[in-house]
């Protein structure tokens, strides 16, 4: 009897974890392409570290974290985009200054906060596996909001990545495209903070578009490719995770990281021969 | 398009002091000045970029015309060449005013960049990406991008840098084409090769001074305190440079 119960349970969180991982892999695949061609990787860190500050405060009023992480988030994204862009901070620096005040506000909350802060561990390395249905209609929200704004607005944000004075020249919203993909990067860390924890979850949103970058050069190309790729990296992470009895956040991004040697070293001796071919053929 | 005693530039120092310049169908406009002279804030404040300081910028681009009002080609060393995007999308991107931006593009469109690629003799480039042009290549896939709308106004900032002689010529030959329906204005820092095309000049050195013909002599530039390098023709190519001062 308790070993069917146990069972189910096992059938229900491996569920769970299933749907966070194709969720996160559709989510962090699309956001990260962006993410990766406007070369915005260093401000995604910013903006996930500040988001600690967040927690740390949410934990203090006894609130819901999450909900902290997100006002921290959307506020320091938002911040970094209007600080480097208004006065005469340079945007790297700005990135600096957000990232250490948003950890140091968490800290000396989580300090001051009475008794023990449970669940720490988790937002720090993220666990793929206790998610619940909660974070999963969260994810789902996200998920239909990243792919409804980005199948509608496709070329507009292509054009404007590319080259935005001459976007800005056809009198396309720039601005407001720009702030609403910083909201939509913001969202989408905190949301997947739950999934691998704030240490490591730019390797969702860069090292699967890496991969991909190998294989195709076209920006809607590399989206589907990293979708394919942060499935891969995260179904191959639960299974070591599971097996190995390892936590879950870093095993995926070891999984991501070995599927990168992999593709990369075949890369290179696909192109060795290629030019080998080449030269015989001369 | 006109502007009106404009000043503008970046932080406290104006680029550009109370210029007055207009625009008219079919001008063929040279501006010419040195490097830090303005002529990229000129640009700027034509493309509506940049707001002036002071003066006012009147451009039909703000009466909500429905074809894109001005073709613009970017100096190249602005442009990120590792974004993943293709010649083909960079060459639609051109029209990106004329529709809603929700519309994908019909066949008629993809069949007109295709046109103007094959045009430019780089058809056979349209699936790659940016990243793997040549700087000519690239050049030509701008001046593509820059046409498809067929606009009333065209801007091309320093468009000889990268570029082969045999693409230097055919660019001339192309845009006398476009001149019959278009404005044109050409930004360089090299009289020479443009004053030939141009029909008129403008100097830019944080003052404007037009000059209504294609001809320029030395002592003109000296009085528009337009300290430029001045290269001439001949059987051989060759540049003339300033004489010595003894």
């Amino acid at each position: 009897m308790s070993g069917s119960l146990l069972s189910i349970f096992r059938y229900q969180f491996v569920l769970h974890a299933l749907m966070a991982a194709v969720l996160a892999s559709v989510s962090c695949g699309i956001v990260g392409t962006y993410i990766v061609a406007r070369r915005k990787v260093f401000i995604s860190g910013g903006i996930t570290h500040a988001s600690f500050g967040g927690i740390g405060i949410g934990y203090y009023l006894g609130i819901n974290p999450v909900l902290g992480a997100a006002v921290f988030s959307i506020l320091s994204a938002l911040g970094i985009e209007f600080i480097s862009k208004k006065t005469d901070v340079r945007e790297d620096s700005a990135i600096g200054i957000l990232w250490s005040l948003g950890m140091a506000i968490g800290i000396i909350f989580i300090f001051i906060t009475p008794g023990y802060a449970p669940n720490l561990m988790m937002f720090l390395f993220g666990s793929i596996l206790t998610v619940t249905w909660l974070d999963i209609y969260l994810m789902m929200g996200l998920c239909l909001l990243i792919m409804t704004f980005f199948l509608l607005y496709y070329r507009l944000i292509l054009y404007i990545s590319f080259d935005e004075d001459y976007a800005r020249a056809h009198r396309a919203p720039v601005n407001f495209i720009n702030y609403l993909l910083m909201s939509i990067i913001a969202l989408t860390i905190v949301l997947h903070i739950r999934v691998v924890g704030i240490i490591l979850v730019i390797s969702f949103l860069t090292i699967p578009q890496s991969t991909a970058n190998l294989y195709s050069k076209d920006f809607r190309t590399i989206i589907y490719l990293s979708i394919l790729f942060g499935l891969l990296g995260s179904i191959a992470g639960l299974i070591f995770s599971y097996s190995l009895d390892i936590p879950s956040g870093a095993s995926i991004i070891f999984a991501f990281v070995i599927i990168f040697v992999l593709a990369k070293t075949m890369r290179h001796f696909q192109i060795k021969r290629r030019m080998r071919k080449a030269m015989l053929e001369q | 398009m006109e502007l009106k005693s404009v000043s503008a530039g970046y932080g406290d120092e104006p680029a550009l002091k109370d210029v007055n310049f207009s625009v008219y169908k079919q001008d063929f406009i040279g501006v010419i000045g040195p490097n830090g002279g303005g002529k990229t804030t000129l640009v700027k404040i034509i493309l509506g970029l940049i707001k002036p300081f002071a003066g006012t910028v009147v451009s039909a681009n703000d009466g909500g015309q429905a074809n894109g009002f001005i073709g613009y080609l970017p100096q190249i060393s602005q442009i990120d060449r590792r974004f993943p995007i293709t010649v083909r999308d960079v060459v639609l991107s051109g029209l990106m005013s004329r529709q809603s931006h929700f519309n994908r593009y019909n066949r008629h469109d993809k069949e007109l960049a295709l046109g103007l690629l094959a045009q430019m003799g780089v058809a056979h480039l349209e699936n790659k990406t940016v990243g793997e042009l040549s700087g000519g290549q690239l050049q030509r896939v701008f001046v593509c991008r820059a046409i498809i709308s067929a606009p009333r106004l065209l801007i091309l900032d320093e468009p000889n840098t990268y570029v082969d002689n045999k693409f230097e010529s055919d660019l001339y030959e192309l845009l006398r084409k476009l001149n019959e329906s278009m404005a044109i204005i050409i930004v360089s820092h090299d009289v020479g090769t443009i004053s030939v095309y141009v029909k008129t000049i403008a100097c830019v050195n944080t003052y404007l001074h037009y000059h209504e013909s294609n001809i320029i002599t030395e002592e003109q530039l000296v009085r528009y305190n337009c300290p430029i390098q001045i290269i001439t023709h001949g059987d051989v190519p060759h540049t003339v440079l300033e004489k010595h001062h003894h």
